[in-house]
């Protein structure tokens, strides 16, 4: 299974820098197994769960212990990009 | 009471000063210039003719020194929509007012056609000097011109080219920190109606008094630290927070995520290329050219949420890139080039123009056939044509909905004739409420459903639930609440998280005023703005039918969701229910 992870602001160093066509935006695919959740990813990636603001699966935003799938798009927002500072807004479970 | 009205009447030259009567005395910003707007400007009046009224207001606190208190509220009837008006803004000029102890500055009549003059405030008197010689003049190069003139120690009020061509979107510009035009109360055309009573600018001395009576020190100073202290720890308004280090564009590659950032005039909700203009991107590109980041839009600001951009060498400040800005003119139009925008963005300021309706203004030309979307040189030449007066240049100044009527246009964003800012209503339906029901046409600042949808800020929401007549309203209350107070709505991060700063906002409203309002009257008191909005935009004809997006969103999906906003009217309509 391979969904792409798209790493914006400071995250972006934790993949590979995408090039200037998309900007400041860091983007990596990567493989995972089945029934991984938005943590699980997280973990591959060395990123802790306080580095990270907001969270959109495939576009929706969401809560970080869903369930990814095959193909899904991950993105995956630093903590000085944060509008937020709790865990606490209905997300997508 | 040494406050004072000073009302200026273009059509007899005299200049008085009024004592405030009692209903307005607890008034301030926005409360007081829709009421008094309400209460001397017939809702039929022509808004370029002799019957309307513009009123500046400071707001409540505005000039004290609380964080956050720069701002000032500009009304009228609106040339834009034809219904009420309070454009908002933070500038330096808003304490200098406040603080020469002008609660509102009342501009009335019409001076004789195609006389303009300078409203100088001055430290030795008041009077009107004829402004002849900036006719014609873009703004930059005329704060310049008058800070010759009148000396260093001023700030300026004005309108442009747009405001002189009497057009409905034109501004009113402000100086800020540095002198320059960069700050606005952009929305709504005010400065056509600034400009139609002849007042070309207005100049004001530093006081070498400070006018502003705090009637109960210890609970205002109570609340200022309640205040400083929530918006210091908040994660989106601390120092090296969002605002701080990105500005607002922060939400550029946010929204654009959320398949929420209109492309090419509201036609799909993402596009990668958002990137090269987000706020990330252009914090990076103003460290290398020498810009400033962050940056305060006046002296009492803790947030820094503005900045300076400037031409790749370096040189040639624009001011400020603001989300909005940034997006109406990059993204909605098919330009994904800092440099283009920042130069739309520059003859925007220069003009006296708001940029949202601007932006707009050449994304429905392109709709239009006009110019290709993504045109960024052909959208610079656009604005020359205003530059030049002509008739091209006359349709374009009058926004969106005038241009979209010129070029047989059917997808036009708009509400009350009031373009739409950086968020489609159809994946985010809270703002599409506000934008609906706002007695200012479609307003994001008018109900922020944005901050609980999106940011998570204030409360749980979800953006594609449609049940969000109570969210709206709420926030709609708050917001006019703030407004009035003369605080920056971006406190309302802070705020709505920490009740500390909350009753900071209320405990220094308290010790301006010596009252003892309580946080339920403070969001009451923004009740009765909006109703004192609503009941004046009803006496000039507008009803429910009014309250509704543009049939094109309710039709159209917007990918990559494929959503239509589906709020049904009786929900839209609630927000006026108790």
């Amino acid at each position: 299974m391979e969904i792409e992870v798209v790493l914006y602001g400071k995250l972006r160093e934790r993949g590979e820098r995408s090039d200037d066509t998309t900007g400041s935006i860091g983007s990596v695919k990567i493989e995972i197994e089945e029934d991984s959740c938005i943590t699980d990813i997280m973990g591959l990636l060395e990123i802790k769960k306080d580095e990270v603001s907001h969270i959109f699966l495939n576009r929706e935003y969401s809560d970080i212990e869903r369930k990814v799938e095959d193909g899904d798009r991950l993105a995956l927002f630093p903590r000085d990009m944060a509008l937020l500072y709790k865990w606490y807004f209905t997300k997508k479970k | 009471m040494t406050q004072k009205i000073l009302r200026v009447d273009m059509g007899k030259g005299t200049l008085n000063y009024e004592d405030v009567p009692e209903k307005y005395r607890r008034l301030g910003g926005r409360a007081l210039t829709s009421k008094m707007i309400s209460d001397e400007v017939p809702p039929n009046a022509h808004p370029l003719g002799p019957n309307n009224k513009l009123i500046f207001a400071p707001g409540i606190v505005t000039g004290t020194g609380s964080p956050n208190s720069g701002r000032i509220s500009a009304g009228a009837k609106s040339p834009l929509t034809g219904g009420i008006k309070e454009s908002n803004a933070g500038t330096p000029f808003a304490k200098t007012l406040a603080q020469k102890g002008i609660k509102a500055l009342v501009i009335e009549g019409k001076a004789k056609k195609d006389k303009y003059y300078i409203l100088k405030l001055g430290n030795d008197g008041e009077e009107l000097v004829e402004a002849d010689d900036y006719l014609g003049m873009g703004l930059y190069k005329a704060y310049d011109k008058l800070h010759e003139e009148f000396g260093d120690n001023i700030e300026i009020t004005g309108v442009g080219i747009a405001g002189e061509l009497g057009a409905a979107n034109a501004g009113i510009s402000y100086t800020d920190p540095e002198g320059m035009s960069s700050r606005y109360s952009g929305r709504g055309g005010l400065g056509a109606v600034m400009a139609s009573r002849g007042i070309k600018f207005i100049v004001i001395e530093e006081p070498e008094e400070d006018k502003i009576e705090i009637k109960d020190k210890e609970t205002f100073d109570k609340g200022r630290k309640k205040l400083a202290k929530a918006l210091s720890e908040h994660d989106v308004t601390k120092k090296g927070g969002a605002l701080y280090s990105y500005g607002t564009s922060v939400l550029i590659n946010i929204i654009n995520e959320s398949g929420g950032l209109p492309q090419r005039n509201f036609s799909e909700g993402s596009d990668d290329r958002s990137a090269q203009v987000s706020g990330e991107r252009k914090a990076e590109e103003i460290k290398k050219r020498g810009g400033v980041r962050p940056h305060k839009c006046s002296p009492s600001c803790i947030i820094r949420c503005s900045e300076i951009w400037t031409k790749e060498d370096g040189k040639d400040p624009v001011g400020v890139l603001e989300y909005e800005s940034v997006w109406a003119l990059g993204p909605n139009c098919g330009i994904y080039d800092l440099d283009v925008i920042g130069e739309l963005n520059r003859a925007c300021n220069d003009l006296g123009m708001d940029t949202i309706e601007a932006g707009n203004t050449i994304a429905v030309a392109m709709e239009g056939g006009l110019l290709d979307f993504g045109d960024g040189e052909g959208a610079l030449k656009l604005m020359d044509e205003i530059y030049n007066k002509t008739a091209l240049g006359r349709i374009l100044a009058n926004g969106a909905e005038y241009t979209g009527r010129a070029f047989g246009v059917d997808r036009i964003p708009t509400v009350k004739g009031q373009a739409m800012p950086a968020y489609d209503p159809r994946p985010i339906k809270g703002i599409g409420v506000t934008y609906a029901t706002s007695p200012m046409g479609a307003d994001h600042t008018a109900g922020y459903a944005i901050a609980p949808e999106i940011m998570g800020v204030g409360g749980e929401a979800d953006p594609f639930d449609i049940k969000k007549g109570e969210l709206s309203k709420s926030l709609q209350r708050a917001t006019a609440a703030i407004d009035s107070a003369g605080y920056c709505l971006f406190i309302a991060f802070a705020i709505l998280d920490i009740e500390e700063g909350l009753e900071g906002v209320v405990d220094t409203v308290n010790g301006v005023l010596g009252t003892d309002y309580s946080i339920e009257d403070v969001m009451n008191f923004g009740k009765q703005v909006l109703e004192t909005e609503r009941e004046f935009n009803k006496r000039a004809g507008f009803s429910k039918e009014d309250d509704r997006l543009p049939e094109f969103m309710i039709k159209e999906e917007l990918p990559p969701h494929n959503v239509v906003f589906d709020v049904p009217d009786e929900e839209l309509d609630s927000v006026w229910e108790d």
